[in-house]
């Protein structure tokens, strides 16, 4: 081998004999973090780690809490580096093949925590939050239940928002000869409003909408479905119930805009203009004059348009009466984390007095505790008052937004083209409810039988 | 010597020269060893990448899987269930439809731009240039860059068509048009095909042209009988690529009208993405992959097939 010159078959010998070692250290384990054993309250991590943070929100007010908590954090815990993966959380497939490739968030933030503890992809925290000392009877019960499945809880809430809200432009109002201070209080009025404040060019363009059904909260079915009077899950039979006269009450009322404005001329005003809140929204571009909404609403506002003039009411209801959904966001551990301990001792911390403050002097949200709730001042944010003074202890009825439930995408993404396809003459009500019910009805038995 | 050998072992000889072709001598072996050697990363990449999945998702397609969870088998269900779904059956109609204007429509367009490009243009090589850029824009970026295109109140093309007095087109909103947009969108992205015609245009002899001339024929007959025979082996390539990439067609729809407006643009790629990924339901995702496979291959032969007809190679018919 030691000759002046190198033969082909030694080359190839010694190619082969690189080869197989790059391989074998290629294939190496990676070394795993050593686990943290300290307590569930701010104990400083043997060594060094860095722990990811999922969250749902981008570069907004909710992002820069979560960013100033986790700063805090590691203020306190030196050698624990928490990176918040900004708009990390917001699908359910990123979460998925995330834990199904075994490399998950240390912490998520949860949308579809149903979905997830079916099949067993988050950590039960039972016992975690019981060892904690956490009061769970401070917490609403509404809130635990959302990230609740088969009796025990996946997540810890973080952040609450109250639903089934409808918020309006003042000035819009006024320019369409509405007054201004009045919002509607009933489906009828509602219609109504919205055809006065909608403008159509000579093409049928769509320049100015007075509501979108769709829009906001309302592409949720759970908040037609509760503003019909109905009750979109049975959760004793693990059922969504869909074929039912109220959701088609919802579906027919909802249609009645399709019909008024043109299934094509929504459409396009959709393309045309962002959704929800924001600076491309419609809403905050001041060309809708409603939007069906939740709590965060005034923090937001305050933030991307302060100048807009917005009232806030309870969502109408075809039953008349005032009906507040339960929503917000909270914190899971998926399953084959590297450190469940860390994961639990951050979680705890984001939702200790410390991570509630900076929520509400960046974002004006809050924790869906009501001792928290008890001390908070909304002076400074306009229109938070209304959320916390009569959103919660007005309402008649009291349910949860739903959309933590398993399947409830698949539900969901089936409305709102249900809902096209009726108004496009392509179905009939009933034909469609009745579907909409069979394939989720399929989809849940399938799910559950690989339980 | 294969023969005496063969007739010792009561083997017939033409089995036995069979065997013999297929047995390799050293040298052979020593070769074929190095061969693979050299091709091994290829190789343990194809495996591992490619072969692996395929047959890990044939496997998967006869499961009930949502990744979570280990598979259950249900053998052939989920193919009984996708031809009665009428979401599957929505979704195959606008993939063909899709591949039926859009293939032809990039060919013609591909071929119409290289024949332009051909002559002897100013600023040829700047113009080229122009006409490739669209192909290799990121499709995120076309996609956003079309979206302002075909809004319905400040987009280009409403705007001159109002400035015309003409009413605006629902490009996006309207089932009718969505899914011409999107073909218009991968006409815009031509380059590609107009590179390749480009090359098979430039091989082809100027003595052709000039005999032709000689005989009389005008521009259209030169086109007819000389250009486009001999170009029918990249127009065969340019629509063999066009049809697989038409048939797994993702991209610009997600990202413009996720399957919008009424399921009018959900191809079977955007079926296949939200059954798997969205609804947890990867076993009846992977059986809709091999039925898209399985038309894959069978248009594609069906091209192949019918190419001994018209693809003329050096003159000579296949």
């Amino acid at each position: 081998m030691f000759r002046n010159h190198v033969s082909r078959r030694d080359f190839l010998r010694l190619a082969l004999v690189g080869t197989g070692a790059a391989a074998l250290a290629g294939c190496q384990a990676a070394v795993v973090p050593t686990q943290q054993t300290g307590s569930a309250t701010g104990a400083v991590a043997a060594e060094a780690m860095t722990l990811d943070w999922w969250i749902v929100w981008g570069e907004d007010v909710f992002g820069d809490a979560c960013r100033q908590i986790a700063g805090l954090y590691h203020e306190a815990n030196p050698n624990v580096e928490v990176k918040v993966g900004l708009g990390a959380s917001g699908s359910v497939e990123k979460i998925m093949t995330a834990v199904a490739g075994g490399v998950p968030p240390d912490i998520t933030e949860l949308g579809p925590v149903g979905e997830l503890a079916m099949r067993k992809a988050l950590v039960p925290l039972d016992e975690l939050i019981a060892a904690s000392g956490i009061d769970l009877n401070d917490i609403w019960e509404a809130s635990i239940k959302r990230g609740s499945w088969a009796g025990q809880i996946y997540w810890l809430p973080f952040q609450a928002d109250y639903t089934s809200a409808l918020m309006w432009d003042k000035e819009i109002f006024q320019q369409a000869g509405l007054d201004p201070e009045q919002p509607p209080t009933s489906w009828e009025e509602m219609r109504a409003y919205s055809d006065q404040a909608t403008q159509q060019d000579d093409s049928g363009n769509v320049t100015q909408i007075g509501l979108r059904p769709l829009d906001g909260i309302g592409v949720f079915a759970g908040t037609w479905c509760h503003a019909a009077g109905g009750t979109l899950y049975d959760e004793e039979n693990l059922k969504y119930n869909l074929d039912t006269p109220e959701m088609a009450d919802a579906v027919n009322y909802i249609l009645g805009y399709y019909q008024q404005y043109g299934v094509e001329n929504l459409a396009a005003f959709s393309t045309n203009v962002g959704g929800w809140q924001g600076a491309d929204s419609a809403f905050n571009r001041r060309v809708q004059a409603m939007l069906i909404n939740g709590s965060w609403a005034p923090g937001v506002q305050l933030d991307v348009a302060p100048e807009q003039k917005v009232g806030y009411t309870f969502l109408p209801t075809k039953t008349g009466k005032k009906v507040q959904l339960i929503g917000g966001h909270g914190n899971g551990i998926p399953t084959a984390v590297k450190a469940p301990d860390a994961s639990w001792d951050f979680m705890h911390f984001v939702n200790s007095q410390t991570g509630a403050e900076v929520l509400w002097d960046i974002a004006k949200a809050h924790p869906p505790a009501k001792s928290w709730v008890a001390t908070l001042d909304p002076s400074g944010v306009p229109g938070l008052e209304w959320f916390l003074q009569h959103a919660y202890n007005d309402a008649d009825e009291q349910g949860y937004l739903q959309e933590t439930l398993p399947l409830h995408d698949l539900m969901n993404s089936h409305f709102g083209s249900m809902i096209e396809e009726i108004a496009a003459g392509q179905k009939q009500v009933a034909e469609a409810l009745a579907e909409w019910q069979s394939i989720v009805d399929t989809a849940f038995e399938e799910a559950k039988q690989a339980a | 010597m294969a023969d005496s050998q063969s007739l010792r072992q009561g083997i017939p000889g033409n089995l036995a020269r069979k065997k013999q072709q297929w047995r390799l001598t050293v040298l052979e072996r020593r070769e074929l060893f190095k061969a693979l050697l050299f091709i091994s990363p290829w190789l343990m990449g194809f495996l591992a990448f490619q072969l692996y999945p395929i047959l890990s998702s044939l496997y998967y397609s006869l499961t009930a899987y949502d990744v979570l969870r280990p598979p259950v088998f249900v053998g052939l269900e989920n193919y009984q269930e996708l031809f009665q779904d009428r979401f599957f059956v929505n979704a195959l109609y606008n993939t063909l439809y899709y591949t039926l204007f859009a293939v032809p429509g990039g060919v013609v367009v591909g071929f119409a731009l290289a024949s332009l490009l051909n002559t002897n243009l100013y600023l040829r090589s700047v113009l080229r240039t122009i006409y490739y850029l669209p192909a290799i824009v990121p499709q995120f970026i076309s996609a956003m860059v079309w979206l302002w295109i075909y809004n319905t109140q400040y987009g280009l093309i409403n705007v001159f068509l109002a400035s015309y007095g003409l009413k605006g087109i629902p490009w996006l909103s309207s089932t009718t048009w969505s899914k011409p947009s999107l073909i218009l969108i991968s006409l815009w992205a031509s380059g590609t095909t107009m590179v390749i015609f480009l090359a098979a245009l430039q091989d082809v002899p100027k003595e052709l042209y000039e005999a032709a001339r000689l005989d009389g024929a005008n521009s259209l007959q030169e086109l007819r009988h000389v250009t486009v025979p001999l170009v029918t082996p990249a127009i065969l390539f340019n629509a063999l690529i066009s049809i697989i990439g038409a048939l797994q067609y993702f991209s610009i729809a997600w990202i413009m009208t996720e399957g919008g407006p009424q399921r009018s643009t959900e191809f079977l790629g955007l079926y296949l993405y939200r059954s798997a990924f969205a609804f947890f339901r990867m076993g009846y995702a992977s059986a809709v992959a091999w039925v898209l496979l399985a038309l894959t291959v069978v248009i594609a032969l069906l091209v192949f097939r019918t190419s001994a007809h018209w693809v003329y190679y050096g003159g000579e018919k296949l």
